[in-house]
This record gives structure tokens, C-alpha cells and sequence, in this order.
């Protein structure tokens, strides 16, 4: 039997706010545990919350990215459980107003555009931090009460790489809004997926498997494609798939039981009443959603336009720093975005990875580097002379012309001085030539190589190679 | 209404992760069965069902939010001071769940 997959993804993303979602506690990472707490994150009696207005901008922002309808009245309500990670015994969501509903996401799956629908997008609380050792648990509440903006798909993907995208395009989202850091590896950006199976060409959903505790965007994927292939190993065998928890082993490269489900809790939902409903202002919506940053996919077609092909365009989307200062570079006339992006994306970032530094904390300057570019671009210095002004341009910050100028790095495109090395050249290496009319090609190569090492690197190599050819004639052929 | 059993009560605990003996099952049972009563009185009034239920005690909606300002937070000693099993600055409980970073959300 033909079975296809159904995914939906529930997302949390942390909000990169300085205080919490009701206190004014700091929210940071890495801090000393429980350093990072007010009465209310530690539900001492008396104490109310008072919603981060920032919070609600951030949300906004991530409603309007994401093309949802908004709630222009926030309304919150108590979700009740008895967990140590919660002190109060219950989360302060928003189960039944979420701040959007019914919006979309627009992937890209081997070239193809595909649209994900978004069912709601609601704000709430974070719990503590847990961690769960061989015989005790231990609680750090610095985490307890930190904003978070829960987004919540439809059911509309059918494979790992789809659901990996569609992570990769919110985790895209949040980041270039700059309302999360989307750290995955730092619990910034979680997500649970319920995977299921139906007949092919029926509409009834399956048993779903929840999977949970997805720390890399490639582990998505991963956990997806196995968790198919189990449940279709199930289903062909003529078992039944049962409602469960799991959790992606990267060790084991598979999906392992952490719960079975058996009834849904009870999380006795019920409007929260410490909270008088907030009426959004009209000013303060338009504030927020005016004050958007770029999102990935209106960079697409402005790379798309300038000449970028997908690959190049999708290396260049993972870090937004990157994309701004190719973005500036353009904007500054570069005259051959394509030679910027191979500099920007193969020698300035393995400087920067080697180096552990971030664009703007190294020398680099974006009219700098427009400069080399464009310098390249005209043949006024060769590729080999690109690379060493290059790396001064990053450890010293000079800019290319004081560096030509120090290292006489001019590149020299004179008929007689080109036709004098040339003729050294050939008179040096009759050998080669003799190589080259018996059909060795290889000749050629090694006589450019000769006259740009007596030129001192200066004359442009595509003419020396006119003028050897011009005077070796073609190539013969092998014996 | 469904009837409130002894059955019934272990579920609803077991469904919000709590455990209970069998006495404080007893106690829950008696207490519900007069909040029950309490509730058959009330819906005996008439025109009860009209009423729609109030969380809040006004109509008015609020503008007000807080600013993202933080403030100096407790000391961590201070937070951790009713805190008797404590690791280095953290809360220190018997073992709750199975997993690393399991988590009810």
C-alpha cells in the first residue's frame, strides 16, 4: 500500500527582549542559575503580570511576516499543570484569542515554491530549565517567564525536506525580523513535529507521532525521513502506529520512544484574570509593523535580479550581516555582483571563521571591497594580487589602492613591455615549446605561468597567453 | 453532567500528572459531592443559564503595557533562600522525568 506523510510543526521561538514576557526580570543567556528571577517568575503570592509591550511588538512583527490576521485585543489565558518547571502551576498563554490566525509561509523545495499555512501564532511564557541527571533533576529559573511566540502550521507538509524548509523559513523570518536570535542549539527556536500516515488519495489523518527535542535544522530532516520509514515498516507489516512521544537520538541517527500517550492532559484552560484584556492602538500596530526589517524572501528577488543563482542567493541568506553588506556593496555601484559574492562568500568568510570573527569585527570596509572588485573586474590586477590585497584589507584595514600603490601591484597590460617578457620567456623555454608542438597542452600553461613569475605577477595573464599563442602557433598533435 | 466516581477521579489526576492515595481519592469524592450539591442549588435559581460567565469585573479593555525595561532581580540567594536541596545555584529535586530536556512544553 502507498502511504503519504503528514507533518504538522508546532514552533516556540524565544523573543530577544530585555526583560520577560510579564515581569521585569532580564532575560539573557548563559547566566548564573536563578540570578535572573523577580517574585513573579518564583509565583510568590501578591505579585501580578504586566505584559512586555516590546513582547506584543515582536509579535506583530512576526504575525505581519508571516501574513496572518491580528488580533487587535490580546486576551490570555491560564493553562494549568503541576510541573516543577512552572512554579505558579500554570503557563499564561493564549489558548483561545491567539495574536494571529490563518497566515502562510512560502518555501522553496528543489527550485519549486510551495506554500505552508500557518493555523496561529500565540504569545506566552517560557518554563524553567530543567536538567535531568542520573538520579536528581535540577531547576534554573532564569529561563522561567522569557517571551515566547508559539507558531503552529498546518498540516501541509509531506516530507523531511519540507519540513526542514519550512523551519528554515521561520527560523529565516525571526532572525532577519530580529525579534529572536533563533539559536537552535540554545533552545532559542524548539520545534515538536507530529508525523502520520495516511492511504494514498484519502483524506483521514493517521495515528501521529510527536517528535520532539530537535536541536539542528538538519536533525528536522533526519527525524522526519526515519519516522517515515518506521511508520510505513509498521503500517506494511500490518501493525498499527501508536500515539506517541519521541525523541530524534543523533547518535543513533533514529527516533526513540520517551512516552506513550494515552489520554491528551487536562489542561484545564480558563481566561487568565490577573490580565485585563489590552486593547492594541492603531499607532502602536503601525509603529511595529513599519519598523520591520527586510524579510529574507524580498532579498531573494533583489539577489535573483541582480544576477544570483539559488545556490549563491541561499549561501548568502544564512547570515543577514552578510546579506546587509553585500546589499550596501551593491548599492555602492559594484560593477560585478557575481566576483563579490565569491569574495564575500569563500575568502572574507573563511577568514572570518578562522579567525572567529563576526563582518563587522573585522577591517573590512564595504567601499573597500567594492574597490578590489571592481579593479578585478577591470583587469587592472589579477586574481593572485586580488587575494594578497585582499588579505591586507582584512588584517591591516588599508584600503586597495594604498596597497597597490605599497606593493606595486599594478597590473600591466602594455603591448611592448608584454611582448619583451613574452619573448624572454620563449627564448628561455624551447623545450616547452617543442612539448607543446608535439601535442602536450600542458606547455601552455606552464609558459603563462613563466612569464607572470618574471613580469613579477604584473602583466595581465589572459594577454600574455594571447601573445604566447600568437607566437607558438596551435597545438600540435600527440604522437 | 458526567457523575463524579472514585474512578473518575483518578483519571482526572492522572490526566493533570498528579498521584493520589487512596484517602485523599475518598476526600476528593466527599468534597465533590458537595460542590455538587452547592451546584445543583444554583442551577435551581431560576434564569441562571442567561448569565454569561465574568472573568473580569468590568467591561473596560486597558492600553497599558510595560515598557521592555528590566530591573535589578533578586540576588540569587535570596531566590533560592526557601530553597532547602539546592546544587551549587540551582533547585535540586528528585529525579522528575525519564529524558534530558523533557519538558511538559
Amino acid at each position: 500500500m502507498e502511504f503519504e506523510p503528514v507533518i504538522g510543526i508546532e514552533i516556540h521561538v524565544e523573543l530577544k527582549t530585555k526583560s520577560k514576557m510579564f515581569s521585569s526580570a532580564p532575560c539573557s543567556f548563559g547566566e548564573k542559575p536563578n540570578s535572573e528571577t523577580t517574585y513573579y517568575d518564583l509565583a510568590f503570592p501578591g505579585v501580578m503580570p504586566v505584559v512586555n509591550k516590546e513582547a506584543v511588538a515582536y509579535g506583530i512583527k512576526v504575525i505581519t511576516a508571516l501574513n496572518m490576521t491580528l488580533d487587535k485585543t490580546l486576551y490570555f489565558d491560564r493553562k494549568n499543570y503541576f510541573y516543577p518547571d512552572l512554579p505558579k502551576g500554570y503557563q499564561i498563554t493564549q489558548q483561545f484569542r491567539p495574536i494571529g490566525k490563518d497566515g502562510y509561509v512560502i518555501i522553496y523545495v528543489n527550485g519549486e515554491e510551495k506554500r505552508i499555512g500557518v493555523e496561529q501564532a500565540h504569545l506566552e511564557e517560557d518554563t524553567a530549565k530543567q536538567i535531568h541527571l542520573s538520579d536528581i533533576s535540577l531547576l534554573n529559573f532564569n529561563r522561567c517567564g522569557t517571551p515566547l511566540i508559539e507558531i503552529v502550521s498546518l498540516p501541509q507538509m509531506h516530507s523531511g525536506i519540507e519540513a526542514m524548509k519550512y523551519v528554515e523559513a521561520i527560523r529565516e523570518i525571526v532572525t532577519y525580523l530580529g525579534v529572536s536570535d533563533g539559536k537552535m542549539e540554545n533552545g532559542s527556536l524548539r520545534c515538536d513535529i507530529n508525523i502520520s500516515l495516511r492511504e494514498k488519495g484519502t483524506e483521514k489523518l493517521g495515528t501521529k507521532c510527536e517528535c520532539k527535542n530537535l536541536n539542528t535544522i538538519q536533525n528536522i530532516k533526519a527525524a522526519v525521513d526515519y519516522e517515515i520509514k518506521r511508520q510505513t515498516e509498521i503500517l506494511n507489516n500490518g501493525g498499527e502506529v501508536e500515539q506517541e512521544t519521541r525523541r530524534y537520538d543523533e547518535g543513533l541517527k533514529k527516533t526513540v520512544l520517551m512516552r506513550k500517550k494515552t489520554d491528551a492532559i487536562d489542561y484545564k484552560y480558563f481566561r487568565e484574570p490577573n490580565i485585563v484584556p489590552i486593547d492594541l492602538d492603531d499607532g502602536f500596530i503601525y509603529d511595529a509593523i513599519h519598523s520591520m526589517n527586510k524579510l529574507p524572501n524580498q532579498y531573494r528577488k533583489d539577489l535573483r535580479r541582480v544576477g544570483l543563482g539559488d545556490y549563491e542567493i541561499e549561501e548568502l541568506l544564512k547570515d543577514r550581516e552578510f546579506v546587509l553588506f553585500f546589499v550596501d556593496c551593491l548599492t555602492l555601484g559594484v560593477k560585478n555582483p557575481r566576483t563579490l559574492w565569491s569574495i564575500l562568500m569563500v575568502d572574507i568568510l573563511g577568514y572570518l571563521n578562522k579567525n572567529d570573527l563576526t563582518i563587522s569585527q573585522s577591517h573590512l570596509k564595504k567601499k573597500d571591497l567594492v574597490t578590489l572588485v571592481d579593479l578585478l573586474n577591470d583587469k587592472k590586477i589579477n586574481s593572485r594580487q586580488g587575494k594578497d590585497i585582499l588579505a591586507t584589507m582584512l588584517e591591516e584595514g588599508k584600503s586597495p589602492e594604498s596597497i597597490i600603490k605599497e606593493k606595486g601591484y599594478v597590473q600591466v597590460s602594455d603591448d611592448d613591455f608584454i611582448n619583451e617578457i613574452v619573448g624572454k620567456v620563449l627564448e628561455a623555454n624551447a623545450q616547452s615549446i617543442a612539448d607543446w608542438k608535439r601535442g602536450k597542452d600542458r606547455a601552455l600553461g606552464y609558459l603563462v605561468g613563466q612569464a607572470m613569475k618574471l613580469s613579477q605577477g604584473k602583466i595581465n595573464p589572459s594577454l600574455a597567453k594571447e601573445k604566447i599563442l600568437n607566437r607558438i602557433g596551435p597545438c600540435g598533435k600527440q604522437e | 453532567m458526567i457523575k463524579i466516581t472514585k474512578e473518575v477521579i483518578e483519571k482526572c489526576a492522572s490526566n493533570l500528572m498528579f498521584a493520589l492515595t487512596p484517602q485523599q481519592t475518598d476526600l476528593i469524592y466527599e468534597e465533590f459531592a458537595t460542590v455538587l450539591t452547592q451546584i445543583d442549588f444554583l442551577k435551581s435559581i431560576p434564569g441562571v443559564d442567561e448569565v454569561e460567565p465574568m472573568t473580569f469585573p468590568y467591561k473596560d479593555h486597558q492600553r497599558n503595557m510595560r515598557e521592555d525595561e528590566p530591573k535589578k532581580p533578586l540576588a540569587a540567594k535570596d531566590a533560592l533562600a526557601n530553597c532547602h536541596t539546592k546544587l551549587g545555584n540551582q533547585v535540586k529535586l528528585p529525579k522528575v522525568v525519564g529524558n534530558q530536556n523533557d519538558q511538559m512544553e
